[in-house]
């Protein structure tokens, strides 16, 4: 198993290189740059020319990658462009906000789905399962941006349940520890929950239709006929196997969770990853941009290896050489 | 209740809904079976024997089946019991082996872990003697390394091995009927008959009953004690095995006879019974069942409402066509 995960991750490396040359040959393609808008209006003429040479612009799109890369495998991923820091300084914080949303969107899509899905399954075509499926479309239809605005609206504006804006208190920021993880958690219920929603209805219908599936099975009927009661013939029977697919998919949710929601982020103020990448993209920020491409490609492969470990772990029958 | 029957099975009628309406695929049927009888059921592919076998413990989806008629075992009926008291007896009084031993095993469950869970709920047996009890029964369905197998997964082991671990599920509690639906027909033949014999040696030595569900008329001479031949849902002949096999009298179970493939024959051809079992939407509900497959048979020899003849004691016939059948058009 071992050797698998290290030839996976070696499989990485030339990826990544593809993945940057044609992300970097693009970018060369696309107009403009970040430097025009920070030159004073009343800078001299050649001001503007002065600081594309200096930030190395002027150069072709090969000589920039090569030197791009160098500077890479030294661990230095160059200054943001538009913020004139470190990319990781400029990264750090927005990553952490992501890491943390996309945790707490998985556990709440995961604790919302699975229920469900086997509730709507065992009880196909009755009345439960119909409202189920009535959830499911509707939020497989409402885009992300309207149902964060409803949320907001509802439980931060009229209930005032929860924080409609931020990550996390001020005041409990600065007061660090206990104080400040739980007030960040508390900022986060709501927009990883509409996250959760939205996120969880493919794993909904699923389930349900596996378990559907699963029901009809024959090691079903043989499990009734050694006298298993019907809640555990589910518990047991059904739900190990039914989750077998669904167990697939973790990898690619955790991927599609940790690229980050650019209408979450900014409906809901978080400095998140998706709205750095946007805005570094829109202002021309590659260093800021290549680094976030980088990390997303980093994130999706090992999500799908862990995707493959997970189902290694909980079906015998597969047993990765 | 008379004390001498393990089984009585009384007006059975399953009916499964296609497009909205009930069929029945098992029409009707009566049935007995003694303690420590070997009763085989017989027929062709879709004539309602499984349907049938799967009744008995209420195990269809019955979201779109209906269990209609009495099954009384030990004296009390399996349908009107409820769900609860159904459980005991199934696993615990009634064991079942099913065809196919690779589907019909929890892909994701140990051998051990499956043969343990009917131990569960029919014994008080602690984790350790439920342990010693199933690699007891692994070692009595004659499987070399019990406590190999005790630890492998289904997809591990051969056939012929899975289908012992089945058995060794069925027998776990010793139950008092054993229904085997088919339990050799996904095997090599070599391993058939090693199955069967291995089953009737622990039903011999459990002193139980057994239903045996197969098409393989071979299968029945060997171990059956009667035969029940069924068609298009109804039992058309029953006797004992040795009656059936000296005189066979319904037109089916002859035409199934004739069409046993035999070394002595000097024939090329084998025989076939004409057109199919109909299916169940298509299928005529009066008169003679077998008559459309026996064209050259008049059909004024049919009775309209057939009726079960005893013409030995012991040994029934369903409809009068019996009397003037010849094979000559077959």
């Amino acid at each position: 198993m071992w050797k698998t995960v290290v030839r996976r991750l070696l499989i990485l490396i030339p990826q990544l290189i593809a993945l940057s040359l044609i992300v970097f040959f693009l970018a060369s393609l696309m107009p403009g740059d970040a430097l025009r808008g920070q030159v004073e209006p009343g800078a001299p003429p050649g001001e503007l020319m002065r600081l594309r040479e200096e930030a190395g612009l002027l150069d072709p799109w090969y000589q920039q990658y090569t030197r791009w890369v160098s500077h890479i495998m030294r661990g230095d991923f160059g200054r943001s462009l538009q913020h004139r820091v470190a990319v990781t300084t400029v990264i750090g914080d927005s990553m952490m906000n992501t890491i943390r949303l996309s945790i707490m969107t998985t556990i709440f899509l995961y604790l919302i789905a699975i229920p469900l899905g086997l509730i709507a399954g065992r009880k196909n075509g009755k009345w439960i399962d119909k409202t189920i499926l009535m959830y499911v479309f509707i939020f497989f239809s409402i885009p992300t941006i309207v149902l964060s605005l409803i949320m907001v609206l509802v439980f931060a504006f009229n209930l005032g349940w929860f924080p409609a804006m931020n990550s996390v208190n001020p005041v409990a920021a600065v007061a660090g520890g206990w104080t400040e993880f739980w007030s960040r958690m508390y900022h986060l219920i709501l927009p990883s929950l509409t996250g959760a929603l939205i996120g969880g209805v493919g794993v909904i219908y699923f389930l349900r239709n596996q378990v559907i599936d699963v029901q009809n099975a024959d090691f079903i009927t043989t499990a009734r006929a050694k006298g298993t009661p019907e809640h555990r013939v589910y518990s047991h029977h059904v739900l190990r196997n039914a989750l077998l697919p669904v167990a697939g998919g973790i990898g690619a949710s955790i991927a599609a969770v940790f690229s980050g929601s650019f209408f979450i982020e900014t409906i809901f103020s978080l400095n998140g990853m998706g709205t750095l990448f946007l805005s570094s993209v829109l202002g021309r920020d590659w260093p800021v941009a290549m680094a976030l491409i980088m990390f997303y490609a980093i994130t999706g492969v090992v999500s799908m290896l862990l995707a493959d470990i997970t189902i290694m772990l909980v079906d015998p029958r597969i047993r990765i050489k | 209740m008379t004390q001498e029957y393990l089984l009585q099975v009384r007006n059975l009628r399953t009916s499964f809904r296609i497009a909205g309406t009930y069929h029945a695929a098992v029409d009707g049927v009566n049935l007995d079976v003694s303690k420590n009888e070997v009763l085989a059921l017989v027929g062709e592919s879709g004539c309602g024997k499984s349907a049938m076998a799967l009744s008995l413990t209420r195990l269809h989806n019955m979201n779109y089946t209906s269990i209609e008629g009495e099954i009384f075992f030990n004296g009390n009926d399996l349908l009107s019991m409820t769900l609860p008291e159904l459980n005991k007896v199934r696993g615990g009084r009634i064991g079942m082996i099913f065809q196919d031993s690779l589907t019909a095993m929890n892909p994701l469950s140990r051998v051990g872990a499956q043969i343990e869970e009917v131990l569960t709920y029919h014994t008080q047996l602690s984790m350790s003697e439920k342990k010693e009890r199933a690699l007891e029964l692994l070692n009595k369905v004659g499987i070399f390394n019990p406590a190999l197998t005790y630890n492998q997964f289904p997809h591990e082991l051969s056939g012929g091995m899975r289908q012992r671990a089945m058995i060794a599920t069925a027998i776990a509690c010793s139950p008092d009927l054993i229904i085997a639906d088919e339990p050799t027909t996904a095997l090599d033949v070599t391993i058939q008959a090693q199955i069967l014999d291995l089953l009737d040696d622990l039903r011999m030595n459990t002193g139980g009953s057994m239903i045996l569900i197969t098409h393989d008329l071979g299968v029945v001479a060997d171990i059956a004690d009667r035969v029940a031949v069924m068609y298009a849902g109804q039992i058309v002949e029953i006797a004992t095995v040795y009656d059936l096999f000296e005189n066979p009298l319904h037109p089916y179970t002859r035409s199934l006879m004739h069409s046993m493939p035999s070394a002595l024959s000097e024939e090329a051809r084998l025989h076939t019974i004409q057109g199919i079992v109909p299916s169940l939407q298509n299928l005529p509900r009066t008169g003679c069942r077998f008559a459309e497959r026996i064209p050259w048979h008049p059909a004024t020899m049919h009775e309209a409402e057939p009726t079960y003849h005893e013409v030995t004691p012991g040994h029934f016939v369903l409809c009068n066509c019996y009397k003037t059948f010849n094979l000559g058009g077959a």
